[in-house]
């Protein structure tokens, strides 16, 4: 039986937040973490993210896969694990402030709720809702328990898209006139279908742009596997008002192994380039040279979880706030419809869609 | 010479004479051909009628590459006992100066684009054809870069092709940026324009018709796209903008593209063009092609393989990545010399390059249009 957490902390739920106390105090508050369905991969990027922060422990391992749970709690030498969010809010419901959410995508908006209720912050990696009368609810949830619930693992953390948007913010690209992103992957059911992952590149290509595209044409293939099957590749073409647009390719299908991302932002006097080729190592270990992509991975994580450690602490919004994914999921909606039409579509914002 | 419809078979001889039939654009095409030993670089010519300026341009080319200049086509085609004419005119005398030497039984080189109009293709294909020659577009399929990822897609590396993207930015500027030109001030004069812009080699839309970024340069990632997947374009839909030069918006011609395009066996493509300005990439512009198959994907850097350079004193609109091991010219002469030898196509022929230029037309019409166009024919039939 998990037992409950032992440590000394000062929970930030003692308090009403931090709004307006600084830094420093921010780092004196420990926020207790506990992760949900992290796979071992993430929940070492975690472990050593957490390395370079302070005011953040993790407190107890969630998973429903006790070898994993194990694997996860040794690699934390946390001896609380438990099977299931409900095990750790009813055994150890004061163990931890803030829940981390991660695992099947069908099961967060249900793990989301749960954590809420019970009155922790959550943090919930993306896709997590995929009706916005379901996202709705939850914030709403969120506001009347005074707690934060933020949307991670989103393109808008990763330290290249933030440098290029900061870029675009401060003018030194003028007007943006042209945005091209790749977002190729192996096949994850985990992160959901494809049109979960178009969704992200679709938040960040409004939050590129600054401006909401009122066009969208989306062309798509079936997977190779047989008829029927959804697609595992969309390229989705935005016009932006006035005359500006974007070319947004998706792949489910990559062989296992390493993806491919690339974004280029290019405006009136100036353009900017992320791209994963020009990041890449080389690895000689005999026969062809293998290239390995430089990664920010880790500084992700690390930013993703000291943004979310900020909006517990000072009672603010998160850069990624429930609302604003909201935009995203309707422009999701459109792009299906415009996918199955095979015909642009005009995008008008209603405030009320909902996909299924 | 071996001339006229009739002949069924050509002799080869080496090396081939050359015409260049009006050098008032880029004379990288007839050096080009002139690269190669096959050929033989032995006349320039063009009409008598045509405006000074191009007189003196024809002139001074044929005085540095010390052949004469003659201001009569067909003379010159058949006195110099013409093979092969390379055709580097304004691009709306591209198809009709071709068509005059296809009639006396010349093969023809041309430089892009083809046309600017998609009925002027179709009396290009169809002189071809009837008269039996060799046409080839002058493009950049001969890269390094493109050889390289036509090999791996060629040896299977990355299975079945699906998909195609090809980022082509050209970062040049053309003249004074948008929004320049003062309150008062007349609109840029397009061949104007042009002719000034001749110093740099920025003259590759010199004419009197203005012609757009995607008429202008998208022959080269469509034609990229048409290599490596040897699949046909059906349908496209694109958009487009004037962003940076006061030039293209005072005479109503795109200098910003995207293009996403259907083609044959289910595949998909897209084109992002554009003439993006000087300061928004530090060498000739960022161009890529990404390819997805069914067994792997492809990232290719055009410009590779390259040097950098840099140097105290080093100008600032000199580019600091140096391409390096370059053959296109020579193999693209290659390619014309083998397809004339031995009866084959060329790499670029009559054939696809028209359906480059018909992809590009429903682009545009596209653009207009806000909705997916067909790829057609000038009478609106599906090709």
């Amino acid at each position: 039986m998990p037992t409950r957490n032992s440590r000394s902390a000062t929970s930030i739920n003692e308090g009403n937040g931090l709004r307006g106390t600084g830094y420093g105090a921010m780092l004196q508050m420990k926020l207790r973490l506990a992760l949900v369905d992290f796979s071992d991969g993430e929940a070492e990027l975690c472990h050593r993210a957490l390395g370079r922060l302070s005011g953040l422990s993790v407190d107890a391992i969630v998973h429903r896969d006790h070898a994993i749970c194990d694997q996860i709690g040794a690699r934390f030498e946390l001896p609380e694990r438990f099977y299931s969010l409900p095990q750790l809010l009813d055994s150890a419901m004061e163990a931890v402030d803030a829940v981390l959410i991660h695992g099947p995508r069908a099961d967060r908006q249900q793990l989301v709720r749960q954590a809420l209720e019970a009155g922790k912050h959550v943090l919930v990696q993306s896709p997590w809702a995929t009706a916005l009368r379901d996202a709705a609810s939850l914030m709403a949830l969120a506001d009347q328990q005074r707690r934060q619930l933020m949307v991670g693992g989103v393109d808008r953390y990763r330290p290249s898209v933030q440098a290029m948007q900061q870029a675009a913010r401060s003018g030194q690209l003028g007007m943006p006139v042209l945005l091209r992103m790749h977002d190729w992957r192996p096949p994850d059911r985990s992160q959901g279908s494809i049109w979960d992952r178009a969704t992200d590149l679709l938040d960040t290509a409004c939050w590129l742009f600054d401006a909401v595209p009122t066009d969208i044409a989306v062309l798509g293939q079936p997977q190779s596997t047989g008829a029927g099957e959804p697609p595992d590749f969309l390229q989705i073409h935005l016009g932006f008002p006035p005359q500006g647009m974007a070319l947004l390719s998706v792949a489910n299908g990559l062989p296992a192994g390493a993806g491919y991302r690339c974004v280029t932002l290019i405006g009136s006097s100036g353009a900017a380039y992320a791209d994963d080729h020009d990041q890449m190592q080389l690895l000689l270990q005999g026969g062809a040279a293998t290239a390995r992509r430089a990664g920010e991975e880790l500084a992700t994580m690390t930013t993703q979880l000291r943004e979310f450690q900020r909006a517990v602490h000072c009672g603010e919004r998160p850069e990624t706030k429930c609302e604003g994914c909201g935009l995203a999921i309707e422009l999701t909606d459109t792009a299906m419809r415009a996918w199955s039409i095979g015909q642009p579509v005009r995008f008008e914002r209603t405030g009320h869609g909902s996909r299924t | 010479m071996d001339r006229g419809p009739d002949s069924t078979a050509r002799r080869f001889r080496s090396p081939l004479r050359v015409a260049a039939l009006s050098v008032v654009k880029h004379d990288y095409v007839a050096r080009g051909i002139q690269s190669h030993p096959a050929f033989q670089l032995t006349v320039v010519a063009d009409d008598p009628g045509v405006p000074d300026w191009i007189h003196e341009r024809n002139q001074e080319f044929a005085d540095r590459m010390q052949i004469p200049y003659l201001r009569d086509i067909e003379r010159a085609l058949r006195d110099f006992q013409i093979d092969v004419a390379v055709v580097s005119s304004e691009a709306e005398r591209h198809c009709e100066l071709s068509i005059r030497a296809s009639e006396l039984g010349v093969h023809v080189v041309q430089d892009k684009p083809m046309s600017t109009r998609l009925s002027e293709c179709e009396r290009l294909v169809e002189s071809i054809e009837r008269n039996r020659v060799k046409f080839l577009l002058w493009n950049r399929n001969r890269l390094p870069a493109l050889m390289q990822a036509e090999k791996w897609v060629q040896d299977g590396e990355i299975g079945e092709i699906r998909s195609a993207h090809v980022d082509f930015y050209f970062s040049k500027d053309a003249g004074p940026s948008l929004g320049s030109r003062r309150p008062g001030d007349p609109p840029i004069d397009w061949l104007e324009f042009q002719r000034a812009a001749h110093a740099d080699g920025s003259d590759g839309a010199v004419g009197s018709i203005p012609i757009g970024e995607m008429r202008n340069e998208a022959i080269y990632p469509l034609a990229y796209i048409r290599q490596l997947t040897a699949a046909r374009f059906e349908r496209a839909y694109a958009r487009s903008a004037v962003a940076f030069h006061q030039v293209n918006a005072d005479n109503h011609v795109e200098d910003v593209g995207t293009i996403s395009l259907e083609m044959s066996g289910g595949r998909l493509a897209t084109v992002s063009i554009g003439r993006i300005g000087a300061a928004s990439h530090p060498d000739l512009g960022e161009i890529k092609i990404s390819l997805i198959g069914t067994q792997g994907a492809l990232v290719i850097a055009e410009a590779r393989p390259e040097i950098a350079v840099y140097y105290r004193g080093q100008p600032t609109k000199e580019f600091r990545r140096r391409r390096i091991a370059v053959e296109n010219d020579f193999l693209l002469a290659d390619n014309f010399a083998r397809s004339i030898a031995d009866d084959l196509p060329t790499i670029l022929n009559e054939h696809a390059a028209y359906e480059i230029a018909a992809t590009v037309e429903a682009a545009l019409r596209s653009a207009a249009s806000n909705q997916f166009e067909p790829v057609t024919s000038s009478s609106g039939n599906r090709l």
